[in-house]
């Protein structure tokens, strides 16, 4: 650097202190109460507040109008409800009892406990945060507590006096010892926070916690809760006294504490060994199987939650699983060796003549009596056909291109055996379970229908292609013109009647595919934001190497625009899963239903509904507000909106 | 057809193209020869670049000829892909794809238009960075690269699809100037290395120093054609004149 320039030198300026005067009192002047118009609002804000809180939770803390027993008795009803009873003979004992499934159900959650520790891992997620949030969060936790207890008590108190008026307050607040130590936690929150930044000073806002252990710990706080913690119900055997009883997570919720406690310990296990794992295994190949076993993974938990692993209790008329498989090794077979000729690059135009065939087959099959699964195998076997030559060429690209058919074709069978496996799960409702798992079940399937299904809305909407731009466009605008509610009458309603006689369509199964339609739509209108976000010399660049249209989308559209959509996306999923709620309209008992409906309609928790809706809306924002958490890391770690 | 010889590898034959009313291509005949470079000038809106898209289809002419590699330009698909995947092409604003790394913008086209196996083309590839002088950079995604590097990129990604020409759409208007010069070096090696070129420019020291022929573009048409000695010292046209007074 020869240009550069010498200053002279500068006296050290003095320099201004280092911070501002802080302090409690400081903070609230200068944020809380800097004007006339600021406290006018912040003491309208409390007051508000108080009004809200009291009226809609404050029942909480009175003891006879709370009925956390309603929950805890029907742990089971809420999450599964009827499911692990079973009705084949296979699984009866000898004495005749129905034998307990319900393992299925936790062995499944394991199995992602210990796939999501294995992703945490070697996708290097978490990172750290500084103690000074998380003393920040634990004195906010203290101050809720105090707020909600002794602030709405001294607010009813002051208000009572005031107006003259009976607010409650003092009296319902302090009915009982666990009152107290409600106070204690909520100052031992808060001293906890305060004296943790103290003693840190500095080293607070270094962020040197890991998120994961704290996630962690707060995973086991919870499952050991479920071991020790007491909670005052309302006792009807001790009216006379107090009426108040501690109980232990007694019955349900109290059984599960084993259950947690192994899969949680599985999954931490799991997390120490994938990070000794990640030193030895190559990352880039572990990532890859990794995403393969998330994806086997859903299918195969379902149809280990829903079918015996025997699958020879094929009950459904006219329906041989057993021809089916043939059909589907004979299609992977013949198949594979045409798609394998097709790809061959030495094939040339011959691949044309090749598809011609199988095009003349496929029109010949629906002309004649013919079974509905060779018809699509057909159809599928002439669109591989004609993808052969832009992604078959060398062996590495024929191989992967007949892995794909391959997988396919076990795609296929394996919903054929979903369909026709033996069920043994019973069928009291229309429905073979219930509860959050039967939530989590239509929410999880209705992403995986309605993503691709979007993808290929959206792609025909922008496409230059007349009659499939139209198409998608009308599908998408007839959906988009319905209420959802609609469209799930039309499932359970409209559905059994288009499905070929014999063939047994559950009002869950209607409702899946109906939701993932709609769902479908909606998704489409996301992701043509993403397509349009594309900048033209993409395209033009991709065409120029030569690649066609399909390579261009595949390769290069679609990876850019989904990924400027994740927002959108996450977003829709947080809502395509608040919406699985709107099932029980059409009397699916899924976790809302049975919270709002049939838990405080039993016999022995009446009354009990303003607590069930409570934790039931809860229990949603946890999850969504996770989701969203989890997405904005996720958008940070891809860099959406940088180029 | 009298031009059609042998050794011109680019025809263009009284080339017409509009968009809607606005007639961008008024019948632009040129024959270029193998291993020529050809430097295309003329001021912004002349149809240059519009002509240039032409000869890989990125625009449909509407009117005439353009036959590329004994191959005619029409709107058969496999012709257009073939074609495209001979000529490689160069863009003002490189139009690397953001998503892949810089290997992976390089082999995805020989991969999956070539069919070659993905060890064979990523050799290729890192002997092409080593050509433009930038190896080191194979793992880098091209938001990481300066602006000269992302374009010597391009330029690597075109020339992996070993293509028999090489068009260039203003490759250094994009560019700081301190980083034209990388560019405009890469460009000569290959011009010396016997590569067909067509080079819409501003940059007159390239065409002086490089170019076999410089066309001069107007309003959609060929203003003026001929050696650079020629265009810079005695053009003819007075459109020339005032045009290289301004520029130089």
């Amino acid at each position: 650097m020869t240009g550069r320039i010498v200053l002279p030198d500068v006296p050290e300026l003095e320099l201004a202190p280092e911070k501002p005067p802080q302090g409690i009192r400081v903070w609230m002047k200068n944020n809380l109460f800097s004007s006339w118009g600021s406290t006018v609002l912040t003491i309208g804000g409390f007051l508000l507040a108080w009004v809200l809180f009291k009226g809609l939770a404050g029942f909480v803390f009175d003891y006879s109008a709370r009925r956390w027993d309603a929950l805890t008795e029907n742990a089971k009803l809420l999450m599964v409800q009827n499911y692990p009873a079973g009705t084949s003979e296979r699984i009866v004992d000898s004495a005749g009892e129905r034998i307990n499934q319900i393992h299925r159900v936790w062995i499944s959650v394991g199995v992602v406990g210990v796939l999501t520790s294995l992703s945490l891992v070697f996708w290097r997620a978490g990172g750290h945060i500084a103690p000074r949030r998380i003393s920040k969060a634990l004195m906010t936790i203290g101050g809720v507590i105090l707020f909600t207890f002794l602030g709405i008590t001294i607010i009813d108190y002051v208000a009572g006096v005031v107006t003259g008026l009976d607010f409650g307050g003092w009296d319902w607040q302090f009915s009982g010892k666990v009152h107290l130590w409600t106070i204690v936690a909520g100052v031992a929150f808060i001293g906890a926070g305060l004296l943790a930044n103290r003693a840190l000073g500095d080293r607070a806002k270094e962020e040197t916690i890991p998120v994961l252990g704290v996630v962690g710990l707060l995973a086991a706080t919870v499952v050991g809760s479920l071991w020790i913690i007491q909670l005052p119900v309302r006792d009807p055997a001790n009216v006379a006294g107090s009426g108040v009883n501690l109980k232990l997570f007694e019955g349900i919720a109290g059984s599960t504490a084993l259950p947690w406690t192994i899969i949680l310990a599985v999954t931490i296990i799991a997390y120490l060994v994938a990070v000794w794992l990640r030193k030895v295994l190559p990352e880039a190949t572990t990532r890859r199987v990794l995403v393969l076993a998330w994806l086997l993974s859903f299918p195969l938990l379902v149809l280990a939650v829903l079918n015996d692993p025997a699958f020879d209790e094929v009950h459904a008329p006219g329906f041989d699983l057993t021809e089916y498989i043939v059909i589907a090794l004979v299609f992977l077979v013949v198949g594979g060796l045409i798609i394998a000729a097709a790809a061959h690059p030495r094939i040339g135009e011959g691949g044309a003549a090749v598809a011609g065939v199988i095009g003349l087959v496929v029109v010949a099959s629906w002309a004649v009596s013919q079974l509905m699964i060779v018809r699509l195998l057909l159809i599928a076997l002439l669109f591989f056909v004609l993808g052969a030559k832009t992604f078959g060429g060398s062996d590495a690209a024929r191989r992967r291109y007949l892995t794909a058919w391959v997988g396919f074709i076990i795609v296929i069978t394996y919903i054929l055996i979903l369909m026709k496996g033996g069920n043994t799960v019973e069928t009291q409702t229309n429905s073979p379970f219930g509860g959050f798992l039967l939530t989590v079940l239509i929410f999880v399937s209705v992403m995986l229908l309605s993503f691709p299904l979007g993808v290929v809305l959206a792609l025909g909407r922008t496409s230059t292609m007349p009659i499939f731009r139209l198409m998608s466009v009308a599908y998408i605008e007839v959906i988009r013109g319905v209420p959802l509610i609609t469209w799930l009458f039309m499932a359970v309603i409209f559905l059994p009647f288009a499905v070929p006689p014999g063939a047994d369509l559950q009002d869950v199964t209607g409702v899946i595919l109906v939701y993932s339609a709609f769902s479908a739509a909606y998704m489409a209108e996301n992701i043509r934001g993403g397509l349009q976000a594309i900048r033209a010399g993409q395209k033009e660049a991709s065409k120029a190497l030569g690649m066609t249209t399909l390579q261009t989308t595949i390769f290069i559209i679609l990876p850019q625009a989904l990924r400027t959509v994740i927002p959108a996306l996450v977003g829709q999923a947080i809502s395509t899963f608040k919406d699985t709620s709107l099932i029980g309209i059409v009397g699916l008992l899924d976790f809302l239903a049975l919270a709002e409906g049939v838990i405080p309609g039993s016999p022995g928790f009446r009354g009990s509904v303003r607590t069930t809706l409570l934790v039931a809306g809860a229990f949603y924002w946890i999850f969504t507000f996770s989701m969203s958490r989890a997405s904005q890391r996720l958008e940070k770690k891809l860099g959406v909106g940088e180029r | 057809m009298t031009t059609e010889t042998d050794n011109n590898i680019i025809v263009c034959q009284d080339v017409k193209k509009w968009f809607g009313d606005f007639q961008a291509l008024k019948g632009v005949t040129i024959s270029i020869k193998e291993r020529e470079v050809v430097v295309v000038i003329g001021p912004s809106g002349s149809g240059k670049s519009t002509f240039i898209r032409c000869i890989n289809r990125l625009e449909v002419h509407q009117e005439g000829r353009i036959i590329v590699d004994g191959i005619e330009l029409s709107s058969d698909v496999r012709n257009v892909e073939k074609i495209r995947s001979e000529v490689g092409m160069v863009f003002q604003q490189f139009n690397l794809f953001p998503h892949l790394t810089v290997l992976q913008n390089i082999t995805l086209a020989p991969m999956w238009v070539r069919k070659k196996p993905r060890a064979e083309a990523e050799d290729n590839a890192m002997k092409l960075l080593e050509r433009v002088g930038i190896p080191e950079q194979a793992e880098k995604f091209p938001g990481q690269l300066s602006g000269g590097q992302q374009q010597r990129v391009a330029i690597a990604r075109s020339l992996a699809m070993e293509p028999k020409i090489m068009l260039f759409d203003e490759p250094t208007s994009a560019l700081d100037p301190e980083m034209i010069k990388e560019v405009l070096d890469v460009m000569k090696e290959l011009a010396r290395s016997g590569m067909t070129m067509i080079v819409v420019t501003h940059e007159m020291g390239f065409a002086r120093e490089v170019a076999d022929r410089v066309f001069f573009f107007d309003y959609g048409a060929i203003v003026e054609e001929g050696t650079p000695e020629h265009f810079f010292t005695s053009p003819s046209h007075d459109r020339t004149k005032l045009f290289l007074s301004q520029i130089l």
